[in-house]
């Protein structure tokens, strides 16, 4: 049987800021479509608790680094839509570039190691 | 007999109780929880069960308004900006002063004598030390709650103001040439410069452990 290993706690939570501002610089998006879009990106490796996700959403709007809007779903439902601000995408990049460093790291240590 | 709709209304009822506010973010959370609804009986589940899953999905209210709550807990990025240009702006033109009038002491300076000059001097600089100085000492605060730093706040403006009323009355009344009226009118600062510090302290403190709420995953 196929068992997938879950991501650390910490280490979702350090990726949660950078994967929303990664998935909303491609375009606006919702609540629940990001937390799908990071279940199937992730093999399900990354699984939030759903609600948890939104307290992150609003905190990072009241940083400036995105955006909402009240829109409607295709059944004509109201849904919050977010999109990415210039800060945010300032943000996004000094991030990407922390990721990078540390992901830079383990490639060099690991191939040195034949692991 | 299970009526989607009704438990839904209980749903947000119970969310309410537990103090999660309307219509944001309760909209939003009910918006989602609509949608998982809907997957969940589109991969075979009833209503019920569809229902039951999606709740537990969203996870429990209390630990839910506790996430929302520290949203709003520490100062947004835009205010702390403030904070500290703020400060700057005000601190270096003071500490300007100072040294600038240290130095004029040495030259032609009628009026004020060495020491009365060394004193408003001192008294400028501190200020604008003080008024830089929670940017590091801030290391040194507990990150407290908003409403405890709202107390500490008022506590210290009360005491600050109280500080600057006696100094007027000791010190700026008693002084008898205009090197020690203008040292005890700089001086006045002080105590005002160090409330400023301690509340821009503590609010860094907050801001800088609350930079990451915890992510709970299951």
């Amino acid at each position: 049987m196929y068992v997938v290993v879950m991501l650390a706690k910490e280490l979702v939570a350090a990726s949660t800021e950078p994967l929303i501002l990664s998935l909303l610089s491609r375009g606006e998006s919702y609540g629940y479509a990001l937390i799908q879009e990071v279940k199937r990106l992730s093999g399900d490796r990354i699984e939030w608790t759903d609600g948890m996700l939104y307290p992150v959403l609003h905190r990072m709007e009241r940083e400036g680094w995105i955006t909402s809007r009240w829109g409607k779903s295709e059944t004509g439902r109201k849904r919050k839509y977010y999109s990415i601000k210039e800060d945010g995408k300032k943000t996004l990049k000094a991030q990407r570039e922390q990721w990078g460093g540390v992901s830079g790291v383990f490639k060099q240590l690991w191939k040195e190691q034949y692991v | 007999m299970f009526e989607l709709e009704k438990a839904i209304v209980e749903w947000r009822q119970q969310m309410l109780a537990a103090g999660i506010k309307t219509p944001v973010p309760l909209d939003e959370l009910e918006s989602h929880l609509r949608e998982e609804i809907q997957r969940q009986m589109k991969s075979g589940l009833d209503d019920q069960a569809g229902f039951n899953l999606a709740a537990q999905n969203i996870g429990g209210a209390d630990a839910l308004r506790e996430e929302f709550g520290k949203v709003g807990d520490s100062m947004s990025a835009r205010q702390r900006k403030f904070n500290i240009i703020f400060c700057r702006v005000v601190a270096v033109p003071l500490g300007l002063c100072g040294v600038t009038l240290l130095f004029r002491s040495f030259g032609n300076s009628p009026g004020l004598s060495f020491h009365e000059r060394l004193s408003v001097s001192g008294a400028f600089v501190s200020v604008a030390l003080i008024l830089l100085s929670w940017q590091f000492s801030y290391r040194c605060f507990p990150a407290l709650s908003k409403r405890t730093r709202i107390i500490v706040a008022f506590l210290c403006s009360v005491l600050s103001a109280l500080c600057v009323v006696l100094w007027v009355d000791l010190v700026l009344l008693s002084a008898n040439t205009v090197g020690q009226f203008a040292a005890a009118v700089v001086g006045m600062m002080i105590p005002l410069a160090l409330a400023a510090s301690i509340i821009f302290g503590l609010e860094e403190a907050a801001y800088r452990m609350g930079v990451r709420t915890k992510f709970l995953h299951k």
